[in-house]
């Protein structure tokens, strides 16, 4: 009888110290058909969903508890130091079988989470360094930082002279530290790309306003070469094998109109017919609104910005870029406040809008089966000097994805954003009942989706390449 | 006898455990943190470590790399046109030897720190 307790025991510690790894719902990471099975897959599978938060817990548990010691520091905490730690950003990836766990070498992270330095510990150190602290200071703005050489700001109101004003110090720059050899041809290419770009970026500045997603910012990623040679180039995060010249980005914000009424808005005088740009921001704008549902107030994560990775045709089309030689930009949406939310846009006539939309990918015999499968329209592309970056051998081509498919897929990332900040908030309050000073508060989670061919939606796994950021900010 | 295959059996049963807490990271134990990556062919790998480890490891790494960088900036000085207002640090942690001796594959778990002048009051 002695024994049989003995094994039972072992077994049962045996048993607790294998535990299998969590996987994330195939639906999550796979091109799947409906919403339905989407929905059914996260209903029926509850013991799994009690595994996949344990997990989830169990990793920010780890980041969280190594960030507090780290502040904790000696070399952390003491020494007269004026450059302080103000955010840690790291990552969580999906397996493509669904293991979900930190991210290792190489591959697409499917969330990033960016954990910044709380007040009271920024009050503590100014306590330290400048003596007894007055006011409250929040930390500064948390958006992911980019390995790029130089970042230039453009408006559309900027005049030839301001553009060159922009230039020259980067070109000083360049010469200066021999990254570049011919600073004039770099004046001449940058100031005709500038000009290009902010051609372009005009498109934006006809905001879809009746809605409440609306684009704020345009980045173009260049590279310039030694010779001066100005190219479009892949995003941060992408490696590429290139020389030593310098990369930089193009950045365009909307400059916004305070006081703004929006019933002036249905006064508007008609404007003249979207062009294909303008109407695909219109069309992905619109779209966004299927995540509006994370929005609701009593979230503590709230969805505040949507990033959305580019490319660009030789005559300056936009499409979505999947091909990862072919994503060159991103533009970056925002969405008014809901208190601010248009009471008037259904009075609105809106343009007629395109059902589909163009996603860049590999002209290859795996993605043309697929367009066949799914009856897909394709067009073969070539990118011009772009094409250089891709890798010999690579041809790209559109594919004509269904907006209905898109909407279809952000229906189903609603859920897996739930998920992500839903385990935020259990650790943040776990933490609270603990009643310690907090050092680091993760306050921002950005969930990187795929996009299917056909427009349909899926967290990114590692193999895969993310064109939709989800930004969800802590409230 | 029945005491010599118990004990036998105990000493298996701790031996067992021992093995999944300490050297058996292919397969996980209950508070391992999973780590995940691609290999040189673009094949996914799973490796597990222990959460204390994890912490240990990583912890003193970006302990140093704060001190290394702090002490550099605290002596920076910058050309007079410009503001230095932040900086940006990755650690990328290459070799498999400094988080486990049992790995057997590359991993490299990163991190981005971001640096920025204490705010005066």
């Amino acid at each position: 009888m002695k024994n049989k307790n003995f094994f039972s025991l072992l077994a049962v510690v045996i048993w607790s110290n294998f535990a299998s790894a969590a996987l994330v719902p195939q639906s999550w990471i796979k091109d799947i058909d409906s919403v339905e099975s989407f929905e059914k897959s996260m209903n029926v599978d509850s013991t799994n969903f009690a595994k996949l938060d344990r997990e989830y817990d169990n990793l920010l548990d780890a980041k969280s508890t190594m960030l507090e010691r780290l502040a904790e520091e000696k070399s952390v905490k003491s020494g007269k130091r004026k450059w302080f730690l103000q955010s840690v950003k790291s990552e969580l990836g999906i397996e493509p079988v669904g293991y979900f766990g930190v991210m290792g070498l190489k591959g697409e992270a499917a969330v990033e989470m960016i954990w910044v330095r709380t007040p009271e510990s920024i009050k503590k150190l100014q306590n330290k360094y400048y003596g007894p602290v007055r006011n409250n200071l929040e930390s500064d703005e948390v958006s992911a930082a980019s390995n790029v050489d130089e970042t230039v700001r453009l408006t559309s109101q900027m005049s030839d002279e301001d553009l060159e004003k922009q230039v020259a110090p980067i070109v000083a720059v360049s010469v200066k530290t021999g990254k570049v050899k011919n600073g004039g041809r770099l004046k001449r290419n940058l100031l005709k790309k500038m000009k290009e770009f902010q051609a372009m970026a005009l498109e934006f500045e006809r905001r879809p306003s009746e809605r409440p997603w609306w684009p704020y910012k345009f980045q173009l990623n260049l590279y310039a070469e030694a010779s001066g040679k100005v190219i479009p180039s892949m995003g941060p995060g992408i490696s590429m094998s290139v020389g030593t010249g310098i990369r930089l980005i193009l950045e365009w914000y909307r400059i916004e109109q305070d006081g703004k009424d929006p019933d002036e808005l249905v006064k508007r005088v008609p404007q003249k017919p979207l062009s294909q740009n303008a109407k695909f921001i219109y069309a992905m704008a619109k779209d966004f609104e299927t995540l509006d549902e994370l929005n609701v107030r009593s979230y503590k994560y709230g969805l505040d910005y949507i990033k959305v990775g580019i490319g660009l045709g030789v005559k300056g089309s936009i499409f979505v870029a999947k091909a990862k030689g072919g994503v060159i930009g991103s533009v970056f949406f925002k969405r008014d406040s809901i208190k601010n939310n248009n009471k008037s846009f259904s009075d609105v006539q809106e343009p007629k809008l395109d059902d589909t939309f163009f996603i860049a990918d590999y002209d290859n015999v795996k993605n043309r089966e697929y367009a066949h499968k799914h009856k897909i329209e394709v067009t073969p592309v070539q990118f011009g000097t772009e094409k250089s970056l891709l890798n010999e051998g690579n041809k790209v081509a559109l594919f004509k994805a269904s907006r209905e498919h898109f909407r279809r897929g952000l229906h189903k990332t609603v859920k897996m954003a739930r998920f992500f900040s839903k385990g935020a908030v259990r650790r943040a309050e776990r933490m609270r009942r603990k009643g310690k000073m907090v050092h680091f508060d993760l306050k921002v989670l950005e969930l990187e989706l795929e996009l299917f061919l056909r427009g349909s939606v899926g967290a990114v796994t590692l193999e895969g390449i993310g064109i939709l950021e989800l930004f969800l900010v802590k409230r | 006898m029945l005491n010599l295959k118990r004990k036998a059996l105990a000493t298996f049963g701790i031996g067992l455990l021992a093995l999944s807490l300490f050297s058996c990271k292919d397969k996980r134990a209950k508070d391992d943190v999973t780590i995940l990556g691609l290999d040189d062919e673009g094949k996914s790998v799973v490796r597990f470590l222990p959460k204390s480890r994890y912490v240990r490891r990583f912890n003193k790494m970006l302990g140093n790399l704060h001190g290394e960088t702090t002490n550099q900036l605290e002596n920076f000085v910058f050309d007079g046109n410009w503001d230095l207002k932040r900086v940006t640090v990755g650690l990328l942690v290459v070799g498999e030897a400094k988080l486990t001796d049992h790995f057997k594959l590359e991993v490299e778990p990163s991190f981005e720190l971001r640096f920025q002048p204490l705010p005066k009051i």
